[in-house]
């Protein structure tokens, strides 16, 4: 099962790292889109910038040449108004192309030439208004210096279209890859997905599968319980019939035939009569015991520890007297659970405690209280260490026994002394643990011989 | 009219009915015991056969065939003619829910069966002492 759930967990996470991956993917395809526009429009400025730049430098030259044909000032007015122009249009270049060190280095040399430009034209002005004759070779070099600004400024513009092309390609070819990257992960999520799907659904039905099985094993072995509780119940109730006779009927010929019997038939039929009573008192405790186990019918209410050891002492009383017993009894809890139950559970222990005392010394008994957690319950382990219990401890300083046979002695009618010492049948224990049973608790004995026996009872803090 | 003293035994248990016919032997009581094995009969004695000569006490017990003690207990206190006949349940039952049942219905005392023939025998000599001798029930 371990195994299957890391196979999900595994596939759900690859998953995710698909559906990661897809996301990423689109998104640099869409960033790629945007740095793309972005630069077509940069080139798209850079070459409009330019070709104003140019029709500004054209507008100047024509300017310079229709005055030095007409000597009309007029044409004077578009040179000064182009040239402020010029100048912020370079500007604006060297802003645009502000990242590119080549097309900067070109557009150092265009600014050189337009001013050159720009200068020699202005001279050239200054001598016609002066009444000077213009030098032929200073108009030639006028037209070279233009002719070579023009050239440079196409070279500016070739650059920059190529700079864009080159942008566009590289984007182009990654571009032309992230469809099929998408593709490639959609599928991948896809089966991924499947894969996933596939787990989750063989992990359901093993596990509902599973549950049908337990359901089934849960039914029967209710249906068992049932008819085991049954069983000991009309076994023991039948049997009873039977011993009930064996003990009249032997009673009857005790009684009707005392005159014809020889001592030793007398003696048999008291043996008779012994072994059937003592049946009797098995029977009886087993009957008891099959009451007990069938629990459902009584009711839960609040137990008062306190008040109930009280009673217990009062029924005891004689015993206690009789062996001057000391009972310390602490603070105990008001819990929740099946009050005669409860009883029968403290009277056992208590009067165990009693009854296995140390000839010729007074019984003492203690009855301690504590909230502890699961885990420091011996024996038991439970999911949730933390849960709390109630703990309460019966010590004693009786004869006490191996503590080979802590476990043993809850068996029923399971004895470590033989009749002639203690009078019991071997039940109380088993009672007291079925009834910690029906509490959801437990309970286990510690001791070693002549120092001593101490019953710890558990009860969960919310006990049903 | 005098009742005649009849004690009705109801029980399906043949050991039963002889143990509980020592007893009465042993009492010294004068009076006719008559047996029955099951509900159907202690009707059929009480209602059909007998029609003036009711028992002066029945001992019923519970667990028969055919027709419980339980059922006949409720057939005879229903029955204006019969209501007055005093009815012990001598059963080894000791469950509560049964002693509530049959006071309920109106037995007159309820006994779980002694375990020794000598506890029989003074129960027995107690009830039939009382029941025969002691009480007056209204004539029938």
């Amino acid at each position: 099962m371990k195994q299957a759930s890391k196979y999900i967990k595994l596939s759900f996470l690859g998953f995710a790292i698909l559906l990661l991956g897809l996301s990423w993917v689109s998104f640099q395809q869409v960033s790629v889109n945007l740095k793309n526009t972005d630069s077509v429009e940069h080139t798209q400025k850079v070459l409009l910038v330019s070709e104003v730049f140019i029709s500004n430098m054209k507008d100047i030259e024509t300017g310079q040449r229709g005055y030095l044909l007409t000597r009309n000032k007029s044409f004077l007015e578009p040179i000064k108004s182009s040239r402020i122009e010029v100048l912020l249009n370079l500007d604006t270049l060297q802003l645009l192309v502000k990242d590119n060190v080549v097309q900067q280095r070109s557009l150092v040399k265009i600014k050189e030439l337009s001013l050159n430009k720009i200068n020699s034209l202005t001279q050239n002005i200054r001598i016609v208004e002066e009444g000077k004759a213009i030098d032929m070779a200073a108009l030639e070099h006028g037209k070279k210096t233009m002719d070579s600004l023009r050239a440079r400024v196409s070279t500016f513009q070739k650059n920059e279209k190529d700079l864009l092309n080159i942008r566009i390609n590289s984007k182009k070819y990654g571009q032309s890859l992230m469809p099929v990257y998408q593709v490639l992960l959609s599928i991948a999520s896809l089966v991924l997905l499947g894969i996933s799907f596939f787990l989750v659904n063989s992990e359901l039905k093993r596990r509902y599968f599973t549950e049908k099985v337990l359901e089934k094993k849960v039914y029967e072995l209710n249906r068992s319980n049932a008819e085991l509780e049954q069983f000991a119940y009309v076994a023991s109730h039948d049997l009873q019939e039977p011993l009930r006779k064996i003990r009249a009927f032997s009673d009857k010929l005790q009684i009707k035939q005392k005159d014809f019997l020889t001592l030793d038939g007398k003696e048999t039929l008291d043996k008779i009569a012994g072994s059937a009573a003592r049946m009797q008192t098995l029977i009886d405790d087993l009957l008891n015991f099959s009451r007990m186990i069938n629990h459902k019918t009584q009711q839960i209410t609040q137990v008062h520890l306190n008040k109930l050891i009280e009673d217990i002492l009062d029924e005891l009383s004689d015993e206690i007297n009789q062996k001057n017993a000391n009972i310390d009894i602490e603070k105990l809890p008001i819990l929740r659970g099946y009050n005669f139950q409860m009883k029968q559970l403290f009277f056992n222990l208590i009067n165990n405690s009693l009854k296995y005392s140390l000839h010729g010394v007074n019984p003492a008994i203690s009855i301690k209280y504590a909230v502890i957690k699961a885990k420091y319950i011996p024996l038991v382990s439970l999911t949730n260490e933390n849960q709390l219990f109630h703990k309460i401890s019966v010590k004693d300083n009786g004869i006490g026994f191996e503590n080979q046979y802590a476990e043993k002695i809850f068996v029923i009618f399971q004895r470590l002394h033989n009749r002639n010492e203690f009078q019991g049948n071997g039940i109380g224990l088993t009672i007291c643990r079925r009834v910690m049973a029906n509490h959801n608790g437990y309970i286990f004995a510690n001791s070693s011989p002549y120092e001593g026996a101490t019953f710890d009872i558990y009860f969960p803090t919310t006990t049903a | 009219m005098n009742r005649k003293r009849t004690i009705l035994i109801a029980d399906d248990d043949e050991d039963d009915r002889f143990l509980v016919k020592s007893a009465l032997d042993d009492c010294q009581i004068p009076c006719i015991v008559q047996y029955v094995q099951n509900g159907v009969e202690v009707m059929n004695y009480l209602e059909n056969n007998h029609e003036n000569q009711k028992p002066s006490l029945i001992l019923l017990d519970l667990n028969m065939p055919k027709k419980d003690g339980r059922e006949a207990l409720k057939e005879i206190k229903c029955n204006p003619k019969l209501r007055s006949v005093p009815v012990i349940i001598l059963t080894t039952s000791k469950a509560m829910e049964d002693i509530n049942l049959c006071y309920g219905l109106g037995a007159n005392g309820y006994i779980v069966k002694p375990n020794s023939f000598s506890e029989l025998a003074d129960t027995l000599k107690i009830l039939t002492k009382f029941w025969l001798d002691v009480v007056t029930l209204p004539p029938i």
